[in-house]
Parts: structure tokens; C-alpha cells; sequence
């Protein structure tokens, strides 16, 4: 045990577990559409080859997969004339590893729960609709538009052109407060800006 | 409790074989590796009428090919959700019902065991007019507590997914 831990018992095992890395932990992307595509891909040349090389074995060659010019194209080129494939390879298989590691941007917004057991979201476009009524249910504001920065909240509204600024503050308080009652993590501060509906 | 992580595995070793075998051509091709020429063939003659010689071989890259398609076809339809999607638990959707019935526009509710009971899921979708807050303070501390002990038990993780509609 580290002197931390034993000058502050938990501190440590707190910020390792918070709701917010808890959350996100099951809320991270699977990679569905990557590996859906990956694995049928495998499936299909991997499948289709054997198949291939069977039917070739037993003198009834199926025609599915060119097995006889691939055979030939490896034993007319040297390694030297592969250097283009070998490198689109290479940068492939980075993407996938790059795919793999990489935590991505969850499809739902955590929101603070009191039991570590339950993990609760928030759809993105969910909760950009929510606030966008909130901001909406404001006299004077003819039209809202909430868009969710990777810090910030930004939320944009239309008014009359005689609005005053007072509104920007009771625009701002209600999607706070909406906000603090949904309880979202990491969602930052929220921004309020003003556009005017021009008089023609 | 963490996300499904079968499909990161998969790209990770597919990225990784990959990356490997085109850092060999690649090195081997610009005669980084001084023990192997880069002017060889990528597959030798001889090599080749061994192969066609000895007929076994082929059998065998056959049956290594299918068991692969096979590993790689069960990872396609766990992928798709086989095995994944639980089933529908009528008396937790029945509860959640109950327990929002006072929330306006709750038009979609359900709730689902995962797998051999490790998780639960529910999903809920509402109008923009409903308090979002107010459902979460009661899924939190009454309703998803209330749901799993009669469904499976007290210590049964479950998430939670709120969708707000138009």
C-alpha cells in the first residue's frame, strides 16, 4: 500500500470508481457497425476460400473465389512490388487496433444515480430535445436550439427584437435547472445566446 | 458492470494480424531484413509444387480455413445481438408502468433480463413535455431497486435508457 492510501483510506479506490467513470464504462460504444462489418467480411472470404479449395481438391472447382490467379500473381511478383499493399495493410490494421483501443464517444449522456448498481442515460439527441421544450417554455422565445459540445451546452434562441438580456438569464436558469434535476455527468456549462428576429 | 467488449477483441486481433503481416511485407520488400531478399518470389516455385505434390496440405489449410469462418461467423451473429438481447420480463414492464404512471407521455416502456440474468435493461421513451428529472429521482431510488428484487435480486446490475421523443 502506497502512503496515500494510508494517509487517505478510499481516496484513491473513489477516483478509480467514480459515477461518471462507472457510467461511462457501460455506456461506451461496442463497435457494432465495425465488427458486424470485420466479421462478415472474415466470414464470407474465409468460408468461401475453403469451400474453394475443397471443391478444387475433388476436381469440381465452384469459381467463387479466384484462387488459381492469386496463386499465380504470388508466384510472378517479389515482396519488393508489394510495397503499396503492404502499406495500405499496415495502415488498415492500425485503424482496426486504433478502433479497438480507443474509448469513443458514448451514445448516452451518464446521469448521476445513488446505487452503484444502476447506471442510468440519457439519449443525446433525448436530451437535446428536453432542454430545447425547457428553453421553448420561456416567454419571449420564439424558437431554441440546443447543440452538446464535448464541454458545453449550447443553446440558441430566437427572439423578438425587443428582447432584453434579463431573458438570456431566465433562459440559462431553466436549462440549469433542468439540467441539475436530470443530473447528467460531464456535461459542462451551459451557454446562452441571443439572436434577435429581425423587423422587415 | 462493463460494456459487451467481443467486438473489441475481434478488431484488436484482426487489426493486429494485419498490421503484422503488412509490416513483414513491407520490411521485407524495402530489404529491411537482411537474412531474406526482397527480389524472392512471394510464393516460390518450389514451395508451390510441394504443395501440389503433397495434397494433404490443401486439406488442411481447407479444414483451418472453415474452423476460422466458423469462429468468425459466431462472432457475427453475437455481434447481431444472438444470445445478447435478453428477454422481455412482462412483470418488470408491468411495475415500470406502474411506477411512472404519473409521468405525461410515456409512450414506449420495457424491460429485459440480459443473458443468464446479469444484468436488466430498461428502456423508456417520453414526450419533451415529461420532467426527465423527476422520472430519473424515481427510477433511481424506487423503481429499478423495486423492479429487479422481483425480477432476479437486489444486487442485479441494471441500465437504465431514456429516450425523449419529437
Amino acid at each position: 500500500m502506497s502512503s496515500l492510501q494510508q494517509l487517505l483510506p478510499g481516496v484513491l479506490l473513489e477516483a478509480q470508481d467514480s459515477p461518471l467513470r462507472r457510467s461511462t464504462r457501460a455506456l461506451k460504444p461496442a463497435r457494432t457497425p465495425a465488427g458486424a462489418v470485420v466479421a462478415l467480411t472474415l466470414t464470407a472470404c474465409l468460408g468461401l476460400s475453403a469451400a474453394e479449395i475443397v471443391a478444387a481438391l475433388m476436381g469440381r472447382p465452384l469459381g467463387w473465389v479466384p484462387l488459381e490467379r492469386l496463386i499465380d500473381l504470388a508466384g510472378r511478383h517479389a515482396w519488393s512490388e508489394l510495397r503499396t499493399g503492404a502499406a495500405w495493410t499496415v495502415a488498415a490494421g492500425a485503424a482496426l487496433l486504433l478502433l479497438a483501443a480507443a474509448p469513443g464517444r458514448c451514445r448516452l449522456v451518464p446521469v448521476e444515480t445513488s446505487d452503484p448498481g444502476i447506471v442510468i442515460g440519457i439519449t443525446r439527441i433525448g436530451l437535446r430535445r428536453t432542454l430545447r421544450a425547457v428553453a421553448q417554455e420561456v416567454e419571449g422565445v420564439s424558437k431554441a436550439r440546443v447543440r452538446l459540445r464535448k464541454r458545453t451546452i449550447e443553446v440558441t434562441v430566437t427572439t423578438a427584437a425587443e428582447s432584453t438580456g434579463a431573458m438570456l438569464r431566465q433562459v440559462g436558469a431553466a436549462v440549469g435547472d433542468r439540467l441539475a434535476g436530470v443530473g447528467t455527468l460531464g456535461t459542462g456549462e451551459v451557454v446562452v445566446r441571443l439572436r434577435r428576429r429581425r423587423r422587415w | 458492470m462493463r460494456q459487451y467488449a467481443g467486438n473489441r477483441l475481434g478488431l484488436a486481433i484482426v487489426g493486429a494480424v494485419l498490421l503484422l503481416f503488412g509490416a513483414y511485407a513491407w520490411l521485407r520488400g524495402d530489404d529491411r531484413l537482411d537474412w531474406l531478399s526482397p527480389r524472392a518470389k512471394v510464393l516460390p516455385e518450389q514451395t508451390a509444387r510441394l504443395v501440389a505434390d503433397q495434397q494433404w496440405t490443401l486439406w488442411a489449410a481447407a479444414l483451418g480455413l472453415m474452423l476460422l469462418g466458423l469462429v468468425s461467423l459466431r462472432w457475427l451473429l453475437l455481434c447481431l445481438g444472438w444470445g445478447r438481447q435478453g428477454v422481455r420480463s412482462g412483470t418488470g414492464t408491468a411495475m415500470l408502468c406502474v411506477g411512472l404512471k404519473d409521468v405525461d407521455g410515456l409512450s414506449r416502456t420495457g424491460v429485459r433480463v440480459v443473458g443468464d440474468g446479469d444484468h436488466l435493461r430498461i428502456a423508456i421513451t417520453c414526450a419533451p413535455s415529461a420532467d426527465v428529472g423527476a422520472m430519473v429521482g424515481k427510477l433511481d431510488k424506487e423503481i429499478v431497486g423495486r423492479i429487479r428484487r422481483e425480477v432476479r435480486d437486489d444486487d442485479t446490475g441494471t441500465i437504465v435508457r431514456i429516450h425523449v421523443r419529437r
